[in-house]
């Protein structure tokens, strides 16, 4: 029987190991062109940053390029199946005749009622914001920084970098704005704005080493960074990052901005049409966009978005089942049982579903500071015992054994093929090594088993919690299981009053999530974890431009953090999948949250949709 | 009759004190809250200690707990109910545009849960150990024991796999387009009704059959009146006192059934709100609507009380 798991779904799912090789590339690209762009380089000869990341780009492309002949020749039926499934899509693509306008996009989303990019929490608060504002970089598919209001930046030093506003980009034509022109001075507000003393703004420590933003002319945008910090560009093009409008802050004030859906009045694609609270959005095509089509024609091809409310999961299938969808929502944890179900009752053609590049998870964190975990060898135990594909296999039937970063977090997190080689994460007769190690580690912390407390565990994670306390047991490590509804968990969490507690996480787009997750004092750093030699890696590994630098200070971190202190158990990783309909045509998953949130100026529906 | 009416009207605002300090303090109890959900949202390096005080300083959690109620409360009984601590909306523009279609909802369910109830209790029980009667008996025990979540689920996947057909989305209003707004609401009220005339079936029966042994009953068909006359004008008076009773605590069941019927079928009303709410740690919505629904509960109740004396002339209010 063919071994089943989430790499094999993926390629049934229309993408192949190469396909993945492509898009690690794409990431890998991301990546590169952030620090290319960020760093510059020594002689500071003043090549412009896009240059530099397309070099880079073709460099790594060709890597992949290489990487994926030789998966060819290995595992040539895959590939033959991939290159029928795009020889399909070339086909679809020609027999579509090319982009086509019109269409009112079919969608399900949550409404949370916030208006204010600043104060949005999460993708799904209120997605319709996602299509109204527009950001000044953004990250497209493969998390690569692509240019969108301004330019990709020039790269002056590790300190200073110019982005340059497009002429052509205006405001919404609605009251105040009433189509005026975006320029810097609106982009420094945007970006300051975010990080104004106001408790509800959540996004205002990503710009905390910047020194200055100023605007130096009208369309031109300098950042002044107070230290070298890596992945400054990353932030400035990060989820959220949606520019508001001076004018109306001035105007209404922070709290009317985000509770008044008549003041969202952006320079994004679509305009706020109407909208019934926790019924329908209805949003229109923004006839002064400021994008346009290869061909020269004005984006978007879509006349805009009829976003319907708070669908329940089995209604949601069986609104799209019953054609009056165009998007599945996203599936969380690898979990394909949806899209399964559609192409159950739809056929295998009812839906195409693309991996999202935003990584979720579940781990496993630890206080370090609460007994008998203060000890590492107790939490390296445990860190052997943990039966990662046996958890993915039995309980999620999707997803990857994850490490301290993320495998979409190219080139930096570690994949499958490198993590199973490691103790914890192998299987079948190593992992009886790694039990017995975990054994003799346990038996050398002369730990007290009448102490041990609780572990909590996530009510959505009830089965990966029982198969971590069997996992435990194999070792003799005795635990009871505390299930915690989500906000008890992220309660517990966010107050450090846990000693061990299974919940998700999510990843970013660059490494230096582990700083503010394990850096002495830092904000995610739940578990209380400090340690100097540590601290000064994930410092250097924020102020160090270069992949190749950086990646060699990760895989140091990575390799210690396991080795010697497995501060949190990370063991799964999997990528939330974007459903839709085939109809829609030049998709490319962004890393939006739910697909309302994604970037879709470029998509349209070809001739076949019959919604 | 006035003056019980008068003393039960006098306890009603004590009664809605006492359960104001109640529900305050029960949410209370709640672990989480919308700061921790604001704070743990996922994405890195945006909580500290300061960002906590703030926020907690930002929606009054800073005060103590009596502090707190005696502002709540206070705002409440002048009728600002305060604004949703997550979305900012004005929570009585909220229930202003999510009760009628709430109300709608529970007047269908009454138009169906009453005389399917009462009617399947009444033939029941007068077809008495016959095959309708043994059919009747299975069905309402089918619907007791079958929670109206999985039938909802259900009424949604049985027409999309035999027919491909799935219920009109989105909600529209009733003053709108009303023929698509029932057919919006009809399965969601069928089935929030279905297992409370569940219940009434069988205590209408169960009443029927002993009021049918009754000496003025046996006197009624002696005197040769139809059996129609002798069931519905002298039988089933007599068996209505239990089941208004049940008929008023619907009010409660129905509540509870819109919460669960709202949420799968996609209606905004006030018990998908009380969902949203609860979710996210949202207290001051989930206290005014349990303040509400809790003052409208007793009021229904008052109500009931009073229709006994109607229902049986024997009933004298003291």
């Amino acid at each position: 029987m063919a071994e089943r798991n989430y790499w094999t779904r993926m390629k049934r799912n229309r993408m192949s190991r190469r396909g993945l090789l492509r898009a690690s590339a794409r990431a890998g690209v991301g990546a590169a062109g952030l620090a290319l762009v960020g760093c510059g380089d020594d002689d500071d000869d003043g090549q412009p940053a896009a240059a530099q990341v397309q070099q880079q780009q073709d460099q790594v492309e060709q890597q992949a390029e290489q990487q994926a002949m030789q998966q060819q020749q290995q595992d040539a039926t895959a590939e033959e199946q991939q290159e029928q499934q795009e020889a399909v899509a070339q086909a679809q693509e020609q027999q579509s005749g090319g982009p086509k306008y019109g269409g009112m996009v079919q969608i399900w989303g949550e409404d949370g009622g916030l208006f204010d990019p600043a104060v949005t929490i999460h993708g799904g608060t209120d997605a319709s914001i996602f299509q109204c504002f527009d950001f000044v970089n953004y990250m497209d598919a493969g998390n690569e920084i692509t240019d969108a209001m301004a330019e990709l930046p020039e790269v002056v030093d590790e300190l200073n970098f110019i982005y340059q506003i497009k002429p052509d980009v205006h405001w919404q034509d609605l009251p105040p704005l009433n189509g005026r022109q975006f320029t810097a001075e609106d982009a420094v507000f945007g970006y300051e704005r975010f990080g104004q003393d106001n408790p509800e703004f959540v996004y205002k420590d990503r710009y905390v080493l910047v020194e200055k933003f100023e605007a130096v002319d009208n369309l031109t945008m300098t950042v002044k960074a107070s230290e070298p910090f890596a992945p400054l560009l990353v932030a400035m093009a990060e989820t959220g990052a949606l520019m508001v409008a001076r004018d109306i802050v001035d105007q209404y004030g922070d709290a009317e901005v985000s509770s008044n859906p008549d003041l969202v009045v952006g320079t994004g694609s679509m305009m706020l049409d109407s909208r019934e609270p926790d019924v329908e959005t209805v949003l229109k095509r923004n006839p002064n966009y400021y994008r346009s089509a290869p061909d020269g024609g004005k984006l978007p091809y879509f006349d805009g978005y009829n976003i319907i409310w708070g669908l329940d999961d089995a209604n949601r299938i069986a609104q799209y089942i019953a054609g009056n969808l165009d998007f599945h929502h996203l599936q969380w944890y690898g979990e394909l049982r949806d899209i399964e179900t559609i192409r159950g009752e739809a056929g295998e053609d009812s839906i195409v579903a693309v991996p999202n590049p935003v990584a979720f998870g579940l781990a496993t964190h630890i206080h370090v500071n609460r007994e008998p975990y203060t000890d590492p060898r107790v939490r390296l135990a445990l860190h052997h015992a943990v039966d990662r594909p046996g958890i993915i296999a039995t309980t999620l039937g999707a997803g990857t054994i994850g490490g301290p970063v993320a495998e979409t977090i190219a080139p930096y997190g570690w994949g499958i093929e490198q993590l199973s080689q490691l103790p914890g994460y192998r299987s079948e007769a190593e992992r009886e090594a790694d039990l017995e190690e975990g054994r003799k580690l346990l038996d050398a912390s002369g730990y007290d088993p009448s102490t041990v407390p609780p572990m909590e565990v996530w009510d959505w994670a009830s089965d990966q919690g029982q198969v971590l306390q069997q996992n435990f047991r194999d070792i003799g490590y005795e635990v009871e299981i505390l299930e915690q509804t989500t906000n008890d968990c992220l309660a517990a969490r966010q107050n450090h009053e846990f000693s061990m507690i299974t919940l998700g996480q999510q990843a970013a787009a660059d490494p230096d999530l582990l700083y503010n997750d394990l850096h002495t004092g830092a904000g995610q750093n739940y578990g209380e974890f400090s340690d100097p030699e540590i601290d000064a890696m994930l410092v250097k590994g924020r102020t160090t431009f270069g992949v190749e630098n950086r990646k060699a200070i990760y895989d140091e971190i990575q390799q210690k953090l396991l080795d010697e202190h497995a501060p949190r158990l990370w063991w799964h990783w999997s990528l939330p999948t974007v459903g839709h309909r085939p109809w829609l045509q030049g998709f490319r998953p962004t890393p939006g949250i739910t697909p309302t949130n994604q970037v879709m100026n470029e998509c349209w529906f070809d001739e076949t949709r019959t919604i | 009759m006035r003056n019980y009416i008068f003393r039960r009207l006098m306890l009603l605002p004590i009664t809605v004190i006492l359960l104001s300090i109640f529900v305050f303090g029960l949410i209370r109890l709640v672990p989480g809250s919308v700061i921790d959900a604001r704070l743990a949202s996922g994405f890195p390096g945006t909580a500290n200690a300061d960002d906590r005080a703030k926020l907690e300083a930002h929606f009054g959690l800073d005060k103590p707990v009596h502090v707190q109620y005696v502002t709540w409360i206070g705002q409440v009984f002048s009728g600002d109910f305060g604004t949703s601590w997550l979305t900012k909306e004005d929570i009585l523009d909220n229930f202003g545009r999510r009760m009628p279609v709430t109300i709608e909802l529970l007047i269908l369910t009454l138009v169906i849960y009453i005389p399917l109830g009462i009617g399947t209790g009444v033939w029941s029980a007068v077809r008495q150990n016959r095959a309708d009667d043994y059919g009747i008996r299975f069905v309402t025990i089918l619907f007791l024991a079958v929670p109206n979540f999985w039938l909802a689920t259900l009424v949604i996947i049985v027409p999309l796999v035999l027919w491909g057909y799935a219920p009109p989305v989105p909600y529209v209003q009733l003053w709108e387009e009303p023929e698509t707004n029932l057919i919006q609401m009809i399965v969601p009220a069928a089935i929030a009704a279905l297992a409370g005339a569940a219940v009434l079936g069988r205590v209408a029966r169960s009443e029927m059959l002993e009021v049918l042994r009754q000496d003025y009953v046996r006197t009624a068909y002696s005197k040769g009146l139809a059996d129609r006359v002798v069931i519905l004008r002298h039988a089933l008076r007599n068996t209505m006192i239990p089941l208004i009773t049940l008929i008023g605590l619907v009010f409660a069941t129905g509540i509870a059934g819109a919460v669960i019927v709202e949420q799968i079928f996609a209606i905004p009303g006030m018990g998908r709100y009380l969902v949203q709410s609860l979710l996210t740690n949202d207290l001051p919505v989930v206290q005014v609507w349990m303040l509400v629904f809790g003052a409208a509960f007793i009021l229904v109740n008052l109500l009931v009380d009073i229709s006994y004396g109607i229902f049986d002339p024997r009933i004298r209010f003291q």
